[in-house]
């Protein structure tokens, strides 16, 4: 090889390294932002006090975790710690240091994306249509208007004002999550900003929100690097969360059996394994395998994965991963012959999309999901079809009500009662949003999980949806098994 | 005793070593799995050396040539054209991608110096993702096997289906003839004469153009059947599939083997199939993050140390 030949040789490798690097998610700095403190004061400075909840004493059902104290500050530190898990309850044993702390929002009222001249509230949004979970671009598209669509026609917001909502593909990168966020907030000017799924793309941009004082909503996802934003809400229970119903689900539904991890590879997801270590330990199962499932995983490092699993006798493979990753780990698995139950928390890995290409080798699957699906929404939010076939369908007859669209009505449904509880728009502000939010008050929409927030708790729901795989439907799908359950 | 039989019963002997080490720990299903997996990459890695070979570019559009294959067999196949004939359609326009890639980008910038062949390709490859999606959607598909029949039989604990058995059949039909054409052909002589001396090769009577056609061609080809026999093994497939999944291990294993080098293609990609496979399966290396990568990186810092030019390589 000569001289030539070696240059481009190291500028091709570097390139490739760069291109490598991407899949190092860099860009999801994790918050070290002190947590504990209030941070919803408006006080003009100060110091946050730690948080000094105790430990919660849950019994079934009903545990609580310690609240995290409240150190009302605008400039000072938030306090760093707060009360610990809750035990022995099945429900709510998030850990709950408290929030914020530090630098609440101050000053006049931000009422950045409200037109009042237009009556238009500008929302951002950002999702993953490309990358390792992909959403559908076109039914996003659609889906996202649906909700206030029918809004307008049934009554409006503030007496007339529309929604308006930009969104931007992140691509599954947290760079580019972050990047897109900026341009909401500083070119779009949006009020808020939602955030419809990824972890790492959620966790790089709520961190961008909170230094911008923007209010960000998501369905959740970790809690590391989210715990201690002020302007952070997730509306529904995080990974970590859900794992002690999911415990109780498997042992219910499939039985206790050997028990194999399969979870991402990255720094969000390390309270949801320690989490279900934890959960599965104590529900008597035993944990055969424990895979760190890198995000360069492809069909044939997938295929390694599974026979990793079958090879440590896992008959459960808990699936914390991204979609296209689970469906690589699945069919090599099925390749193998080797069929164990599907069993995880999350977001996406419930969508039809995943039954459909992962069919039949992912089995009876089940997710948890924020959202139910279209077997079940008819009968908990009556509205939702109609208004997509009033507004979509029957002006393009190829796309007919899907589970990304209940997903987004019912974040936007969430995000109206939230509106709602601010009577007057001239009151709406993001430091009078963040307010009520915190308030207390509780949120219900029908579809996505009640959520109930406080100054030191922004992950507000105890209760989760399950989605099975039916790959006996034609096409194959996801079916509701369970809606709003605190406890299987 | 040559310089090359020293080298291959060092390489040898390393191979063997390793193979009895992965035995002592218990990895011989990694090692198949890897063997199955690599050849994918060594696939994908074939189309690079041969575009290298013959035109000294770093093709970064070689996995959406089997990407766009493969989105071609899932329309031909869902439109109820035999798979025999969805896959000749396939490998079709694979292959007219690849020429219109000659004639619309790589031609116009024949003279360039080759680092804008390489930002050229990369955009090409962007380029095939953005009209997939655009086309496409970006969801998930499935695709049909040619053959559907898996765990046709276990070696070590590992299955092998016989889509996985065609790949590695047709992987090794295609080294032996790739080999035999450069080595034995006139036309074969002449692509390698037109990537050393363009000029000299013209002089002679040959059309560098025209064989930079044939090449990218053939190069397109062998994308498009990496695409059409490794995607429907994993069973679904989106935009950028192969770029995504594939390219960067195959530039991988066409360095570690050797950029000039056809069998150094196949040997790369075994390679690094069976790092990857070990790094994930191994118990040592559990808790090291990003284990799969990391591996191939020092096996492939590893190589160009001792070898700079790569397993089979030659230097000039």
């Amino acid at each position: 090889m000569n001289r030539n030949a070696r240059k481009w040789l190291v500028v091709t490798f570097a390139a490739v390294l760069v291109l490598a690097a991407c899949g190092q998610k860099q860009g999801v700095s994790l918050s070290a932002n002190g947590g504990g403190g209030d941070g919803s004061g408006f006080s003009d400075d100060g110091t946050g006090s730690d948080g000094t909840g105790s430990d919660g004493t849950g019994t079934d059902g009903t545990g609580t975790g310690g609240e995290g104290g409240n150190g009302e500050a605008s400039s000072g530190t938030g306090g760093s710690t707060g009360g610990s898990n809750g035990t022995g309850g099945s429900t709510r044993t998030r850990t709950r240091t408290g929030t914020g702390g530090g630098t609440p929002i101050a000053g006049a009222p931000d009422r950045t994306g409200i037109d009042d001249v237009n009556k238009v509230i500008k929302i951002g949004v950002h999702a993953p249509v490309t990358g390792a979970a992909p959403i559908e671009q076109k039914t996003f598209d659609k889906g996202k208007d649906v909700y206030w669509q029918w809004l307008a026609k049934n009554g409006g917001l503030y007496g007339g004002y529309r929604v308006e909502i930009k969104f931007y593909d992140d691509k599954f990168e947290p760079v580019e999550a972050r990047r897109r966020c900026a341009q909401l907030v500083e070119q779009d000017k949006v009020f808020l900003l939602i955030g419809a799924a990824g972890a790492d793309q959620i966790t790089a941009c709520a961190n961008y929100a909170n230094s911008k004082n923007v209010p960000y909503l998501s369905a959740g996802v970790n809690t590391e690097g989210l715990d201690g934003l002020r302007t952070y809400f997730a509306v529904s229970e995080t990974y970590a969360e859900q794992m002690p119903k999911l415990a109780q689900m498997v042992k219910a539904k499939i039985g206790v059996k050997k028990l194999g991890l399969a979870v991402l590879d990255s720094k969000s997801f390390a309270d949801a394994r320690a989490a279900a270590r934890k959960a599965f330990t104590a529900a008597g199962f035993q944990i055969v395998a424990d895979k760190n499932v890198g995000k360069e995983t492809n069909p044939q490092s997938g295929k390694s994965i599974a026979g990793d699993l079958q090879d440590a006798g896992a008959e459960i493979v808990l699936a914390l991963v991204s979609p296209t990753i689970f469906l690589y780990i699945a069919n090599g698995a099925q390749s193998e012959a080797y069929f164990p139950e599907y069993v995880g928390p999350g977001v996406t890995n419930g969508l039809n999309t995943v039954a459909t290409a992962g069919c039949p080798a992912i089995g009876k699957a089940k997710f948890f999901s924020p959202f139910p699906q279209l077997d079940a929404i008819d009968s908990m939010d009556p509205a939702y079809r109609p208004a997509y076939n009033e507004f979509i369908t029957n002006k393009d007859g190829s796309q007919r009500p899907d589970d990304i669209g209940i997903a987004l009505w019912g974040l936007n449904k969430s995000l109206h009662q939230m509106f709602k509880a601010i009577p007057d728009v001239k009151q709406l502000s993001r430091q009078s949003f963040i307010s009520t939010l915190t308030s207390g008050k509780t949120f219900s929409t029908g579809v996505y999980p009640s959520v109930t927030f406080s100054p030191t708790d922004h992950f507000g729901a105890d209760t989760v949806h399950l989605l099975e795989a039916d790959c006996q439907a034609a096409p194959a799908q996801f079916k509701t098994r369970a809606t709003f359950a605190k406890s299987f | 005793m040559t310089d090359r039989l020293r080298t291959a019963l060092i390489g040898g002997g390393v191979a063997l070593v390793v193979v009895v080490l992965l035995f002592i720990f218990g990895l011989q299903r990694a090692l198949i799995f890897g063997l199955v997996g690599g050849a994918t990459y060594s696939l994908v890695a074939l189309g690079l050396v041969l575009v290298y070979k013959s035109s000294g570019v770093f093709n970064f559009a070689q996995g959406e040539f089997g990407t766009v294959a493969v989105f071609a067999l899932f329309l031909l196949t869902t439109n109820d054209v035999p798979y025999g004939l969805a896959i000749i359609g396939a490998l079709v326009v694979a292959a007219v991608m690849g020429l219109l890639t000659e004639r619309l980008v790589v031609r116009p910038l024949f003279d360039a110096p080759r680092v804008t062949l390489l930002v050229a390709s990369a955009g090409v490859s962007l380029l095939a993702i953005g009209v997939e999606i655009w086309f496409g959607e970006a969801k998930l598909r499935n695709v049909d096997k040619a053959l559907p029949r898996q765990g046709r039989f276990k070696i070590f604990n590992a299955s092998i289906s016989d889509q996985e058995l065609l790949l590695i059949f047709t992987l090794i039909v295609l080294g032996v003839l790739l080999a035999l054409f450069f080595n034995r052909t006139n036309l074969g002589l002449a692509i390698l004469g037109a990537s050393q001396e363009p000029v000299a090769t013209e002089l002679v009577g040959i059309s560098v153009r025209r064989l930079s056609s044939f090449t990218w061609a053939i190069a397109a080809l062998l994308g498009g059947l990496a695409g059409v026999l490794t995607i429907p093994i994993a069973n679904s497939f989106g935009p950028g599939a192969l770029t995504a999944g594939v390219l960067i291990p195959s530039f991988t294993a066409a360095v570690v083997g050797g950029m000039t080098s056809l069998p150094g293609a196949f040997l790369g990609g075994i390679i690094v199939g069976v790092v990857q496979s070990v790094a994930v399966t191994a118990d040592f290396l559990e808790d090291v993050p990003g284990q799969s990568s990391l591996s191939v990186f020092v096996v492939l810092v590893i190589v160009l140390t001792i070898r700079p030019q790569g397993l089979l390589g030659k230097s000039a």
